[in-house]
């Protein structure tokens, strides 16, 4: 099927209509899709699509990932949720991972944005420090 | 060695770990050289975009959820799903003199093989033009050393001359003959330890041409001595679209590089009529709206904010100068295309290229009646001035007389002697490749001609005479060359000279 402008744009005005405060209320949501799915038609399909594609951006945009090169004790993980409380990422819940790669320190990802604590990317600097000269 | 292992020692000391906050996004397609990537959400129109490995992009549509990027190298790298990073960095390109003789691609990459390329300086590729207040009207001369230029459409420097034609109509030879003359006049002038006059850089952008044309390029100014004052930034036919798109931005951030620090410089687009095809196929692989003959609705600014760049700065703000010679190709002599009108209408004149001409081997096969040069007048030496200042008339003239003769034979003597003098004019016009003029050499002949000395020469030989003539006043009179060379104007002495020297030449003959 094939998404075109307007649907998009209806996605969009569906999407400020369930936001508060610039985030996605659920029930706003449910409420939304249930009446939509009423109508009948492939441009509510088409318009749904560009609704989930949207929300499953947001979702990435605010997940929170932890990325350590050994597994973290329950104690460190409890002290690292902590700084997230009452936030959207809280709320979806702090997914951490092993990645023996990045050789010691931690690395936070919240969606896109990152922040790199660990040897290997401050290996990367230097190197690229050094390359520079 | 020792000062790697000192310079290393260096590095060390002063790094501090520290955490890292950057933006990082994930390609969700890539193909034809183009990514698209979710994330990103803070970067910046032209920003670079670090895929890893040493591929970069940049970033050129900025949309709702995702971000549109060219991968300017490298692009069979880079995998649907890879993480990539912002790199806060709008493209740059090392600059200064270190990049004089050098062949490089539009990263600043060396391609010639004579190791990195050592300077610091570096300009950005994109960047605004220079304001109406630091700017002054063009002034000075950028001596080509073809005659027919330089008499009839002079070039000043800061001046954006189009050079316009069909295919194989030597586009190419007039721009490398202005950049070997440039270099001929750098070299005389280094030689002579001559401080005040200002030395011409040139830059000269290969843009999907053939390799193999341009290796013609470097081998010819390498063998004329021109390549040390002159800097090659290839993007050829094999070279990503993205790459052929950035060639004359990066060609001209060289060159402003030396506008900036009070020098004058040149630059060559060899040809823009590619570049807007590369992209035309970069914006259409970006899904960007498509208007005439499928370019997107932004090619016009493409070439106006390119060469708005070339400017003539003012004492105030340095007195630097950037000249511009772009090149456009035509189809059958179509000056009537997109492309060409609006490349014509942006630039300051245009040397018309005819293949008929060419093949008549009228070459430079400039076609006098269209080409024109709209501010290059006001920066023609004054000598120059009173010997060419007749020849456009006279040439216009002459080419409608020699239509009108063909329908009869019966001409009045007024209109036989306007033929002759046009026909010897055409023929002193006629110059060969990569062996430019000096200017007081160009003054000599054309007074010459506007004395009626090559009246009596039959027309085919009127080339072996100037020859002559020119190497006999080298001989006898050169203090008359360097007196035009100095003065810039045919002073009462100069032009009695001038007279003995041709009576002179003349009794011998």
């Amino acid at each position: 099927m094939k998404l075109t402008r307007q649907h998009q744009r209806s996605a969009r005005l569906l999407w400020q209509s369930v936001s508060v405060n610039g985030a996605p209320d659920a029930n706003r949501i449910r409420e939304a899709v249930q009446t939509i799915r009423q109508t009948e038609g492939r441009s509510a399909e088409a318009v749904l699509r560009c609704f989930m594609k949207r929300l499953e951006i947001y979702i990435r945009a605010n997940q929170v990932g932890v990325v350590s090169a050994d597994r973290l004790s329950v104690q460190q993980q409890e002290q690292l949720s902590g700084l997230f409380r009452g936030t959207e990422a809280a709320k979806a819940g702090i997914n951490f991972s092993v990645d023996p790669s990045v050789l010691g320190g931690l690395r936070i990802e919240k969606g896109y944005q990152v922040t790199d604590m660990t040897i290997v990317r401050q290996l990367e600097v230097l190197q690229g420090k050094l390359l520079e000269k | 060695m020792q000062s790697i292992v000192a310079d290393i020692e260096q590095t060390l000391e002063q790094f501090h770990p520290e955490a890292h906050n950057e933006e990082t996004g994930k390609v969700m397609e890539v193909g034809d050289g183009v990514a698209r990537i979710e994330g990103l959400r803070k970067i910046r129109l032209n920003e670079m975009i670090d895929f890893g490995n040493g591929v970069t992009g940049l970033a050129l549509n900025l949309e709702e959820n995702s971000v549109g990027a060219v991968v300017l190298s490298g692009a069979e790298t880079v995998r649907e799903g890879q993480v990539v990073r912002s790199t806060g960095r709008l493209l740059e390109i090392p600059c200064g003199r270190a990049m004089l003789g050098r062949v490089v691609d539009p990263l600043g990459r060396p391609l010639d093989g004579k190791g990195p390329i050592d300077t610091k300086e570096r300009n950005p590729v994109e960047r605004p033009a220079p304001g109406i207040i630091g700017r002054q009207s063009v002034s000075a001369p950028l001596q080509t050393g073809i005659l027919a230029i330089d008499a009839v459409i002079p070039i000043g420097r800061g001046q954006r001359e189009l050079i316009i034609g069909d295919r194989s109509t030597g586009k190419t030879t007039i721009a490398v003959d202005a950049i070997i003359n440039q270099a001929r006049l750098n070299r005389e002038a280094e030689l002579a330890g001559d401080t005040k006059t200002h030395p011409v850089y040139s830059v000269y952008v290969a843009i999907g041409q053939r390799q193999s044309s341009v290796a013609q390029v470097v081998r010819a100014l390498e063998e004329r001595g021109a390549l040390k004052y002159t800097v090659i930034v290839a993007a050829t036919a094999s070279d990503s679209a993205a790459m052929q798109y950035l060639a004359p931005f990066s060609g001209t951030a060289i060159g402003e590089w030396f506008m900036d620090h009070g020098m004058d410089a040149l630059v060559v687009y060899d040809d823009l009529s590619k570049h807007a095809v590369a992209y035309r196929q970069m914006s259409l692989v970006l899904r960007r709206p498509s208007g005439r003959e499928a370019y997107p609705g932004d090619i016009f600014y493409l070439h106006s904010r390119l060469l708005e760049r070339s400017a003539c700065m003012s004492k105030a703000h340095g007195g630097g100068t950037l000249t511009s010679l772009p090149i456009i190709e035509t189809q059958t002599g179509d000056v009537s295309a997109y492309i060409p009108t609006n490349v014509i209408s942006i630039t300051d004149g245009q040397i018309y290229l005819e293949s008929d001409l060419f093949h008549q081997g009228i070459r430079p096969a400039m076609s006098i009646g269209i080409s024109v040069s709209r501010v290059g007048s006001a920066a023609q030496t004054k000598a120059m001035k009173e010997v060419a200042g007749k020849v456009k008339l006279e040439l216009a003239q002459y080419y409608e007389m020699k239509e009108f003769a063909q329908f009869g034979s019966d001409l009045d003597a007024k209109t036989v002697a306007l033929i002759e003098h046009g026909k010897r004019i055409t023929e002193l016009f006629k110059q060969v490749q990569y062996n430019p003029f000096p200017v007081e050499e160009e003054v000599v002949q054309l007074w010459a001609a506007q004395q009626g000395f090559f009246s009596n020469t039959p027309v085919e030989k009127t080339r072996e005479v100037r020859a002559k003539l020119l190497e006999f006043v080298r001989m006898r009179r050169n203090d008359l060359l360097k007196d035009i060379a100095q003065h810039k104007q045919l002073t009462p002495e100069i032009k009695k000279g001038l007279e003995e020297v041709m009576a002179e030449y003349q009794s011998l003959a």
